[in-house]
């Protein structure tokens, strides 16, 4: 059989960071593919130069057997590879039936009549009329899309894509933020799209239930490599995989902790906090408390929850309902930059250094910034000299931009930009995320030392065993909601406890 | 007017016969008034109504590009005074206002193809920053080249010529009354064609692509090249427009190209609501009557115009018809409890696109 | 021949450095606020008209007018930001356009209003009138006087950004707001700031061309054309880019009034259409400051 897709030697790179690096892929069509991988393994990316929106800097994509590298996106949907967006991309101010309309009329060749009316093309009305019953939309049919629930916008997403009746159709992260319900009916109607093998499928999905049980095929990147490819068992059984999700085993600074302060007054509580991005409500009623001097980790799957708790937090995207203390001062109403001013530090997933500055200026501007903390609390008195102690690299790096250093060096420099403003409590979001092992294991003692000299930690992660190795406490969340609570010392000691929220493996009974 | 040209609602109309019929017949009662206009006004409200008619046509071309494109020109002078001039030359060497017209929205048409090209790649800032650059470099042509255009004074002495050719059987248009109808005629003419182009798939692609182009690129059509079609358009409607001001009042002078001028479909467009089809129509009758009116009682038209601008901005969004359509939607919601409440969505966002 | 062509550089250096002025507030308020300031050519022309009213109204030194001029269009600026373009930063695009296109219409009546439509004729501040003798012709003093206080800027703009706090502060708020905030900036008020120092820098231009120009209210017009096209070449936010721009066009006007007088704009715009097509963000485009 001939592949329907062929891509040889893929490349992207942005900057420092080789998104998709020398990839190789065939698809054979009728299959019904999982395209899996830890965040920032490349997926979207490779979604991305597939489909047109990017384009590889080496490398070539045959479909069906022709050379589309160089092929702009509209002619790619024409001769059959459509996608969908991870972030729901539709016509807002159109209707349901004018969002369909349009993937319609292209697919027709239609799209460029100007003096034949709308309601008299042929074959349009019963296009999409079909799409309607087939994804749930008849009932909304003549609603603008942005007054429809984020659930049925996701639908709309997928329909508009699947109206150009692609042979292959790449969906990025379709379920995200759905309900469980949404969830059943999207996969049953891709489950029966797949049926008529008129499609191939290849979805990015993080929901590891959804992918054991839909797909035939399972092909895991990571750092913008394929590591692994096969049948769900065949992935179950491999380690690599296994260590890719869970971080391996983490050689920690010691195994028992040193010097476990014993907790003291809460520094940070949050209360029944709710926090929406625009329709979807990502966070429902989540409570948590950090103690002074503890280090505690929030755990969770991507798209769980954690970035927008500690954005939240931070006042980046602020709750709509809900109650954030440091200490006794509410931090509610605050904007992020007074946050900052009251002693929160914030070290963002994607690191986010200021890239035409110095090294030594991203410290600076952070320290002065923050100059006269408002609580009268002079914090803990981090200056340049502890920061390069903290991270001898960055000392010997001082002159270099931002956008010249490695990721890992990247992200020591973000600690640092965070310690600089002398917080008392530090958000650290996924900083073990796209790093090698033997730099895991280093930014593993910079966080303990960070502790004992007297920082509190909030610590996002999806790597369970470096959160756990560690944390004093550990928050499980998931769809946007707190699920369990245990000490660090259990989950260091039962770590399978974990595994329904965080592993690779779809619970057994799901299927 | 939400909605207006939406398969949706154009089945909807088809459903009910009687509203679509009820329309027709108030348009055409409409036209037929204007029409008859000229038995009983004079010379000074024929050359009012004239001005709101070519001010309808400048400002429902931009609107094309604006409210339904999402790409906001800040340069349709240019091609609004590239078919006033070049009617103007060409009534001046043959008396035939119909070649004239012609021959002014080819002009107009050709502009909006080279401008269009180099500006449809671009959107947001660089877009409105390349039509207004390109306007002002047909505005300082215009200005400066003396020998064919006359410079400051402009194309004086352009006549109201017979419609199509000198002698008789030409159909004479000399007379105020007989010209505005003539303008009415164009007028509804295109208003048609707008009518119909937006309830065409072309119409639906285009509102696509002022709420997000790039999916319409992932839809399967080359969304710069739909840009482009429609600059052209917009950019000919602008022509028609330029090509009826110089009968009209006998002179076109290098003010037509001038951003002012680009101004004025921007501001007529807002104030009766972008993103309705007759809001431009409102709009530009507004205009010419506020003006009329400031007019009289002070020289400071542009400060009125920028704080009618400002207010609009920060206020009134919807514009006039946005605005009472709302209001008619809410006294609804009212009387049917509330359902109808949830349809409401934020106000038209024009120009919005990744 | 070539002593013209030289002499007509010397002119065209000296017309590019008021230009850079007004270009170096447009970049730099778009690379911080991400919004295109229409009404910068209006500013540009308030501060002519500030200080043409400083030196004939109040008889002070053409110094002291330069420096009421750009304090004065600073706190213009000031109320512009923080009254009106504030509220727009969440709208699209075409909206933060067309509020300050607003502003342009507002800014060219008041002037007529204050000031009357008269072109007024400005004196020479004393010891920069005359000419001097440069390739065997008379070149004027002040046109030496602008190229230097041009090349000036530059050099302040270089070390205000590489080397003050506030300079970093402002580059950390243009390459990524919301962390610049998330590390303590109180960005809103860098964004006033920022806006009354471009505010500021178009006012010091347009009072540096009191001297040799006719104060008209519609100065502002032609500047702002050029400025855009400087923007779009350098690269919009850009500030070497916008340099190295004006440069570009005050050269290509200086030759092109001396060859073609009709169609000297018009060599602007194809040098911009070429610059867009060969690289559409612009020389410089895609770096930062």
């Amino acid at each position: 059989m001939t592949p329907l897709l062929r891509v040889a030697r893929l490349r992207k790179a942005f900057g420092e960071l080789r998104a998709v690096d020398d990839l190789s892929l065939e698809l054979l069509p009728g299959q019904f593919a999982c395209l899996i991988g830890p965040n920032g393994a490349g997926k979207t990316t490779l979604v991305n130069l597939l489909t047109g929106r990017l384009a590889p800097d080496e490398g070539r994509i045959e479909f069906e057997g022709r050379d589309i590298t160089g092929l702009a996106a509209h002619a790619r949907v024409r001769l059959g590879l459509a996608r969908s967006f991870q972030i729901n991309s539709v016509f807002p101010q159109l209707t349901v039936v004018d969002n369909l309309a349009i993937p319609v009329l292209a697919r027709l060749g239609r799209s460029g009549a100007m003096l034949s009316r709308i309601d008299r093309v042929p074959e349009l009305e019963r296009e999409v009329g079909r799409l309607l019953a087939e994804w749930h939309l008849e009932a909304e049919r003549a609603r603008p899309a942005a007054a429809l629930s984020h659930g049925t916008q996701r639908l709309l997403e997928i329909a508009i894509a699947a109206a150009a009746r692609p042979r292959l159709l790449l969906l990025d992260e379709p379920t995200a933020g759905l309900s469980p319900l949404e969830k059943s009916q999207v996969l049953a109607q891709l489950r029966r799209v797949a049926g008529t093998g008129e499609t191939t499928f290849v979805l990015v999905e993080h929901d590891m239930d959804i992918v054991f049980r839909l797909a035939d095929r399972i092909i895991v990147m990571h750092r913008g490599r394929v590591l692994a490819d096969g049948t769900p068992d065949e992935i179950r059984a491999n380690p690599a995989v296994r260590d890719a999700y869970l971080g391996g085993t983490v050689a920690g600074p010691t195994a028992e902790r040193p010097g476990s302060a014993p907790p003291g007054a809460p520094l940070l509580t949050v209360e029944r906090l709710n926090t929406f991005y625009g329709q979807s409500h990502v966070i429902q009623d989540l409570s948590l408390t950090v103690r002074r001097g503890e280090v505690v980790a929030l755990l969770g799957r991507n798209g769980a929850g954690k970035t927008t708790t500690l954005r939240s937090v931070m006042g980046l995207t602020p709750p709509r309902s809900g109650q954030v203390l440091l200490g006794r001062r509410s931090l509610k109403g605050l904007s992020p930059h007074e946050i900052a001013q009251t002693g929160v530090g914030y070290v963002p997933e994607d690191r986010r250094i200021f890239r035409d500055l110095a090294v030594r200026d991203n410290l600076l501007i952070a320290a002065r910034a923050v100059g006269q903390r408002t609580d009268g609390d002079a914090g803990h008195g981090w200056d340049l000299a502890r920061v390069y102690a903290l991270f001898p690299d960055l000392a010997t790096l001082e002159r270099l931009r931002g956008d010249q250093l490695s990721g890992g060096q990247q992200k020591m420099l973000a600690i640092g930009r965070a310690l600089m403003g002398n917080p008392q409590l530090l958000l650290l979001d996924e900083p073990s995320e796209g790093l090698a092992p033997a730099v895991v294991r280093a930014l593993a003692g910079v966080v303990e030392r960070i502790r004992t000299e007297g920082v509190t930690i909030l610590l996002a992660e999806q790597n369970a065993a470096f959160a756990t190795l560690l944390a004093d406490r550990a928050y499980i969340i998931e769809n946007g909601r707190i699920r369990l609570e245990a000490s660090g010392a259990s989950l260091r000691a039962h770590p399978e406890a974990l595994q329904r929220y965080i592993a690779v493996e779809g619970t057994p009974e799901a299927g | 007017m939400r909605g207006d040209g939406s398969l949706a609602t154009v089945e909807a109309a088809r459903a009910s016969a009687w509203p679509r019929h009820l329309r027709a017949a108030a348009a055409g009662a409409f036209v037929l008034a204007l029409l008859l206009v000229p038995l009983g006004a004079n010379s000074f409200e024929l050359f009012l109504l004239a001005r709101i008619a070519i001010l309808t046509l400048f400002a429902m071309g931009f609107n094309l590009l604006f409210g339904h494109g999402g790409l906001l020109s800040f340069g349709h002078a240019a091609f609004y005074s590239a078919g006033a001039y070049t009617a103007g030359f060409i009534l001046k060497a043959y008396p035939s206002l119909l070649l004239g017209v012609l021959g002014g929205v080819a002009a107009a048409g050709a502009l909006g193809l080279v401008v269009g090209f180099f500006s449809v790649r671009h959107h947001d800032i660089y877009f409105a920053m390349l039509t207004l650059a390109f306007g002002m470099l047909v505005y300082s042509l215009v200005w400066k080249w003396d020998a064919v255009t006359g410079g400051d004074n402009g194309l004086i002495g352009i006549p109201r010529a017979p419609l199509l050719y000198p002698g008789p059987g030409g159909i004479p248009m000399a007379p105020v009354g007989r010209y505005y109808e003539f303008v009415v005629v164009v007028t509804v003419l295109v208003v048609a064609f707008l009518w119909r182009l937006l309830r065409s798939p072309f119409g639906i692609v285009l509102r696509g692509l002022r709420e997000n182009a790039e999916r319409v690129e992932f839809a399967g059509i080359p969304m710069r090249r739909y840009r482009l079609v429609a600059f052209v358009l917009s950019a000919a409607i602008a022509g028609i427009a330029g090509t009826l001001v110089g009968p009209l009042e006998n002179t076109v002078g290098p003010e037509t190209a001038h951003w002012a001028t680009s101004a004025e479909p921007v501001l007529a467009s807002l104030l009766g609501g972008a993103s309705t089809f007759s809001g431009p129509i409102v709009g530009a009758a507004l205009l010419v009557l506020i003006k009329e009116i400031v007019e009289r009682h002070t020289q400071y038209w542009l400060l009125a115009m920028g704080i009618v601008l400002v207010a609009l901005v920060l206020g009134l969004r919807g514009g006039v018809v946005g605005g009472l359509a709302a209001l008619w939607r809410r006294t609804r919601a009212g009387v049917s409890a509330g359902t109808a409440a949830q349809d409401t969505v934020p106000a038209g966002s024009p120009g919005r696109s990744p | 021949m070539t002593q013209t062509l030289l002499f007509q550089g010397l002119v065209g250096l000296s017309g590019a450095m008021s230009l850079w002025l007004v270009s170096a507030g447009l970049t730099l308020i778009f690379g911080v606020l991400r919004v295109l300031n229409f009404a910068h050519g209006a500013l540009y022309m308030l501060g002519a008209y500030l200080a043409l009213t400083v030196v004939t109204s109040f008889h002070q030194d053409f110094w002291t007018a330069l420096v009421v001029a750009a304090l004065g269009v600073a706190v213009v600026g000031v109320a512009v930001e923080r009254l009106f373009l504030r509220p727009v930063y969440r709208l699209p695009v075409a909206y933060q356009l067309l509020l300050t296109f607003a502003f342009v219409l507002i800014f060219d009546d008041l002037v007529k209003i204050v000031w009357g439509a008269i072109y007024q004729v400005p004196p020479m501040p004393a010891g920069l009138g005359g000419t001097v003798i440069v390739l065997g012709r008379a070149f004027p003093v002040y046109h030496l006087f602008i190229m230097v206080a041009g090349g000036a800027v530059a050099v302040g703009l270089w070390a205000l950004f590489d080397l003050s706090l506030w300079g970093k502060l402002v580059r950390a708020a243009a390459c990524d707001p919301e962390m610049a905030a998330a590390v303590g900036i109180n960005v809103p008020w860098l964004f006033t700031e920022v806006f009354a120092f471009g505010a500021a820098l178009a006012a010091l231009g347009g009072a540096l061309t009191v001297p040799v120009q006719t104060v008209s209210p519609g100065m502002g017009e032609g500047i702002i054309i050029d400025a855009f096209i400087v923007v779009v070449i350098g690269g919009l936010g850009n500030l070497w880019g916008a340099f190295v721009g004006a440069l570009l066009i005050g050269l290509l006007h200086a030759y092109g009034t001396l060859f073609v007088p009709v169609f000297d704009l018009a060599l602007a715009f194809i040098l911009m259409a070429m610059v867009l097509i060969w690289r559409p963000a612009g020389l410089f485009g895609g770096q930062t400051t």
